[in-house]
């Protein structure tokens, strides 16, 4: 599914160089479902904007389906993003002003997608993640766990090859984190390729494999049976 | 899509509440504000636009360039300019003259006073006016032919039909009997001509009074000419000088001639320009001012910049709240240029909400605006202006308004921000948002001052030393009307008689009338380069003793000396000789500066008119100051004075410890006692005086409105930065208590902030104001200074609306407690 090759990000401030990503080489295969650990600050986070195509690295090779993406411009990037990636977030990122279906109608109003289509797929979704009792409320007015499924549905409702998780769970108590990660688990025996953030071991282990990072570089990449021994 | 982004529009409107009020409320007064100007505006555009074939028809306008005078402007013309350019300009399809004229109107036994326009049997064809009764082609055909307008019908006819009436009109000529042939509509007031009565204009009958028609140095007609279709105006333009050598003859005054072409130039103004840029003596009614129409607009942009400025201020003031939208939008795949679609949109919908508010202001206040501009201002839905301009507006303020926040929006980057929820708000923003503060009161700082000085200035012109004592002086006109003119002595004693009364006076002309007669003199022994050309007055012998103006010199005129009586004929009074009064400002003619030198001097002038031969010798027997008699606009002109009876027009009554309304009434029994026939016409000099800056007054309270209301404008905007620096500075404040400061260092903190832009702006508004003031000032013969006071208050007042309305957010944030700022942030 894609292929990271020597893949590095530096940011450059006046004075400051920083080396957030080295030289990283890995490669997710279509229907893998992986996990990604590392202490804060390891790089995680920016592999996984590159990844998302919202970030571009300073060096090396990003073939996305074959395809090197490096140097697409920002329009390529958002059109080749929005049918082929979806995100969950910590935080959620909903927004406030949008009703539940309004804010997982807007995953589709990038594509050409008809009115009554959305709606119907919206509504399916919803079903799907079982918020669709809640379909006309406003994001403040739901629970973290209903909010964070309400993003999952956002996510998913484009039918997206390749779902981005970043720390999915990191707002939520365990039961809702396990809801959750039950969803993503569910998503990826359909067929969903998903690559997750996290520092949960718990969470990892809902994974098909780990990758670990520390200070910008691939340190082990393992079965998760491996790392709960 | 679009109705996702109405949605999210619509919605965050309702969340933000102040930021929504602001924004709509500032842009509503904003855009109300423009609306009005820009009714003004069209309405003075549209002057006499409407007449068909407007573009054809041109008004002749005269220059006068008096030696050692400013140029003198007229908006009339001389009498035969119509016939010559007639003779000499093929393309012209016709031409006609107006005269003014004042008759007294008798209807069986009732005496009206209207004004009366005479003019010639080609009137219909220049100007096409619509008739609701009679044949325009023959309506001024005969002698005695007179139209009137439908309201004047009403007045004299009620509802029976005028055709055939006749109405006995006394003019300067005699009395005359008129027959009704048409009446007309009323004139719309958009136009330059003022016409209740249209009458036919006999030029026989002006053969006693050749300066209306026959003189080329006398402007007391309005002319008109009206081109072929399809021919240029330029060519009679550039021939008009060749036209003035070839037409105008010399003039002979006193048995000198004088080369008449070479102080007299002929312009030619297009109908649609007349309201705006015709300028000088006479007109049928107020002129407009290019200038105003300008100033205006230029204001009513103003004020739109700084609505607009606080739409782009709060935007990005508050860009962080949409930061996350923004990332998400991008995320989900939203290219940037769907973003600036998207957040242009909101923008110009706030508008769009905020042009529905500020339709509702304009229709409230539109009926007191029309009112004070006294004209018929209407807002018309069918008017397809009316919906380009507000389309036009609304497109304006919200792509200006919208423009800087749509690209600094849409310009996030996702990745950062849906990582933590941060804010995005840079430095840049902030930077920009001080600097647009700056030029909101730079405008209001500038508008302040400007208000202040043309408020200044008014104020002076009504109330500056005009040389004489305009107080409790009041002024009756029509003496010289010949059934009145055998009785001005009459009436002078009976004046007398009224208690209150303490002194009459009479004279040829009253101040701010604007007239002038001027005659030339010359030096006996003396040759000189130019001819002295000085203004007379006639007199009575108490005048300057009634006026109050100090002789500075000699002495005043008087009976006791016959050669002060000027009255004679021509060569009785060449033989003998005669004495005069001159002002101050007339030394100069004499090449003299003291005026005790002047007294006892003698200089010759002609007498008995165009064209007589006689020269007299005039002996200067005092010399009195210089009065103001005309506008603060109006250079004082060389006047000599003398006593001549036959010239009086006017008697004034110096009213002394009693209501001057009294005294009118008293007067005007007097005069309708005597004179049954005649009107009875008087007025207050001070009033008249006043009245001439009456357009000044009302321009600069305009002004003041407009002023007050960009302050506002730009106060709201304060009002919301400020709520917003307030949040988001709880931290900092927080830490700052922490460590020890105080609610009042704080406040000082804060306070400063705010005052800065503030400070620069007077920076960039005082030169401003200073150099567009200074241009206005100059437009008036006599002017207040421009005193540093006016810019410094106008810079202090405007701190302290700032200060004020920051006050109540800098109060809360100091004084907040600093655990809750940092437990929460």
């Amino acid at each position: 599914m894609l292929k990271l090759q020597n893949l590095s990000k530096v940011y450059r401030t006046e004075d400051v160089e920083t080396t957030a990503l080295n030289s990283i080489n890995a490669e997710v295969r279509e229907g893998e479902f992986i996990a990604m650990m590392g202490p804060s600050g390891c790089g995680k986070s920016t592999l996984l904007n590159i990844i998302g195509m919202l970030d571009t690295p300073s060096a090396g090779a990003y073939l996305f389906k074959g395809e090197d993406i490096a140097n697409y411009s920002e329009e390529q990037l958002a059109d080749l993003r929005k049918r082929n990636i979806g995100f969950i977030f910590q935080s959620f990122n909903l927004i406030d002003e949008l009703t539940v279906a309004e804010n997982i109608e807007l995953a589709l109003l990038y594509h050409d997608i008809p009115a009554s289509e959305r709606k119907a797929r919206v509504a399916a979704v919803m079903e799907k993640v079982g918020i669709a009792h809640r379909a006309g409320h406003l994001p403040g007015q739901l629970s973290g766990g209903q909010q964070q499924r309400v993003a999952v549905a956002r996510a998913v409702v484009a039918n997206p090859s390749l779902i981005l998780a970043d720390e999915p769970t990191g707002n939520l108590d365990s039961q809702h984190g396990a809801e959750v990660m039950g969803m993503l688990r569910d998503l990826n025996k359909e067929g969903a390729t998903i690559v997750m953030v996290t520092h949960s071991p718990t969470d990892a282990g809902y994974a098909g494999r780990i990758i670990n990072l520390l200070d910008g570089h691939v340190v082990a990449s393992a079965h998760p049976s491996s790392v709960a021994a | 899509m679009l109705r996702n982004y109405f949605t999210v529009a619509v919605r965050g409107l309702f969340r933000n509440k102040l930021y929504s009020i602001i924004n709509i409320f500032g842009l509503a007064v904003g855009l109300a504000s423009c609306l009005l100007i820009l009714m003004f505006v069209r309405d003075e555009l549209s002057y006499d636009a409407w007449i068909p074939n407007a573009d054809r028809i041109y008004q002749v306008n005269t220059r006068f360039d008096i030696p050692g005078r400013n140029p003198m402007f007229a908006i009339a013309s001389p009498g035969p300019v119509k016939a010559a350019l007639e003779k000499d300009f093929t393309a012209i399809e016709t031409a006609v003259t107006l005269v003014e004229s004042r008759p007294v109107i008798q209807k069986g036994n009732d005496v009206f006073y209207d004004e009366v326009v005479l003019t010639d049997s080609t009137f219909f064809d220049v100007f096409e006016l619509p008739l609701t009764a009679g044949e325009k082609a023959t309506a001024l055909s005969d002698k005695t032919a007179i139209l009137l307008s439908e309201s004047m019908a009403k007045k004299y006819f009620g509802t029976a039909s005028p055709l055939g009436e006749v109405l006995t009109m006394t003019f300067n000529y005699g009395a005359r009997d008129m027959r009704v042939t048409g009446v007309f509509k009323d004139l719309p007031h958009n136009t330059h001509l003022k016409i209740d009565f249209l009458a036919a204009l006999n030029r026989e009958e002006f053969a006693k009074m050749p300066w209306v028609l026959d003189s080329w140095t006398s402007v007391n007609s309005y002319n008109y000419i009206k081109l072929k279709p399809g021919t240029d105006i330029a060519p009679i333009r550039a021939d008009l000088s060749a036209f003035e050598a070839r037409n105008i003859p010399d003039t002979s005054i006193g048995g000198r001639d004088f080369k008449t072409a070479d102080f007299l130039e002929l312009t030619l103004v297009n109908l649609t320009d007349v309201h705006l840029k015709s300028k000088g003596l006479g007109g049928f009614k107020d002129k407009g001012d290019a200038t105003v129409v300008t100033t205006f607009s230029a204001v009513a942009l103003m004020i739109l910049l700084i609505a607009c400025i606080n739409f782009t201020n709060l935007a990005t003031a508050r860009a962080s709240l949409r930061a996350r939208e923004v990332a998400l939008r991008k995320v989900l795949g939203a290219h940037r240029g769907q973003l600036i679609v998207q957040f242009l949109g909101e923008s110009v919908l706030l508008s769009v909400v905020a042009l529905a508010v500020a339709l509702a202001l304009v229709a409230a206040v539109l009926p007191m605006y029309g009112d004070f501009l006294d004209r018929k201002l209407s807002l018309s839905f069918a008017d397809a202006g009316l919906w380009a301009s507000m389309a036009g507006l609304v497109l304006l303020v919200g792509v200006v308004g919208g423009f800087y926040p749509a690209l600094y929006l849409s310009r996030f980057s996702p990745a950062r921000i849906l990582k933590a929820n941060k804010s995005a708000a840079s430095q840049g923003s902030g930077r920009l948002r001080g600097a647009l503060v700056v030029v909101q009161f730079a405008i209001s700082i500038g508008l302040i001052v400007c208000t202040a000085v043309v408020y200044g200035q008014t104020q002076y012109m009504r109330t500056m030393d005009i040389g004489f004592n305009k107080t409790g002086l009041l002024a009756i006109s029509g003496l010289r009307r010949d059934a009145v003119k055998d009785m001005s002595d009459t009436l002078r004693d009976e004046f007398m008689r009224i208690p209150g009364v303490a002194a009459v006076t009479r004279a040829n002309e009253a101040p701010a009338d604007g007239d002038e007669s001027n005659n030339v003199i010359e030096i006996p022994g003396q040759v000189s380069t130019q001819p002295l050309v000085i203004g007379m007055m006639s007199v009575d012998y108490n005048f300057f003793d009634v006026f109050q103006i100090p002789v500075i010199a000699g002495r005043a005129l008087s009976q006791e000396f016959g050669a002060d009586d000027m009255n004679g004929k021509p060569e009785e009074l060449a033989e003998r000789g005669g004495n005069a009064v001159i002002n101050r400002h007339a030394l100069k003619l004499l090449g003299l500066t003291n005026p005790a030198d002047a007294v006892g001097r003698q200089v010759s002038m002609g007498v008995g008119g165009e064209g007589s031969t006689q020269r007299m010798l005039v002996t200067i027997v005092g010399v009195v100051e210089n009065v103001r008699y005309d506008t603060a606009r109006a250079e004082i002109r060389p006047i000599m004075f003398r006593y001549r009876t036959r010239d009086f027009n006017y008697a004034f009554l110096r009213v002394k410890g009693v209501e001057p309304g009294q005294i009118n009434d008293a007067a005007g029994r007097i005069w309708r006692d005597l004179a049954p026939s005649q009107p009875y016409n008087a007025e207050f000099i001070e009033t008249k005086l006043s009245n001439q800056y009456n357009a000044d007054e009302a321009r600069g309270q305009m002004f003041a409105a407009f002023a007050g209301l960009a302050v506002i404008i730009a106060c709201l905007g304060l009002y919301g930065l400020a709520s917003f620096t307030a949040d988001r500075r709880t931290k900092e404040i927080g830490i700052r208590k922490v460590l020890g400061a105080k609610v009042r260092d704080i406040v000082r903190i804060l306070a400063w902030d705010f005052s800065k832009p503030v400070l620069v702006a007077n920076i960039i508004a005082w030169p401003a104001a200073w150099w567009l003031m200074r241009d206005w000032l100059n437009s008036f013969e006599t002017q207040i200074a421009l005193s540093p006071v006016v810019f410094v208050a106008a810079g202090l007042g405007a701190l302290a609306i700032a200060l004020a309305t920051v006050a109540l957010h800098t109060m809360r944030v100091a004084r907040a407690n600093p655990i809750h700022a940092l437990r929460y942030e």
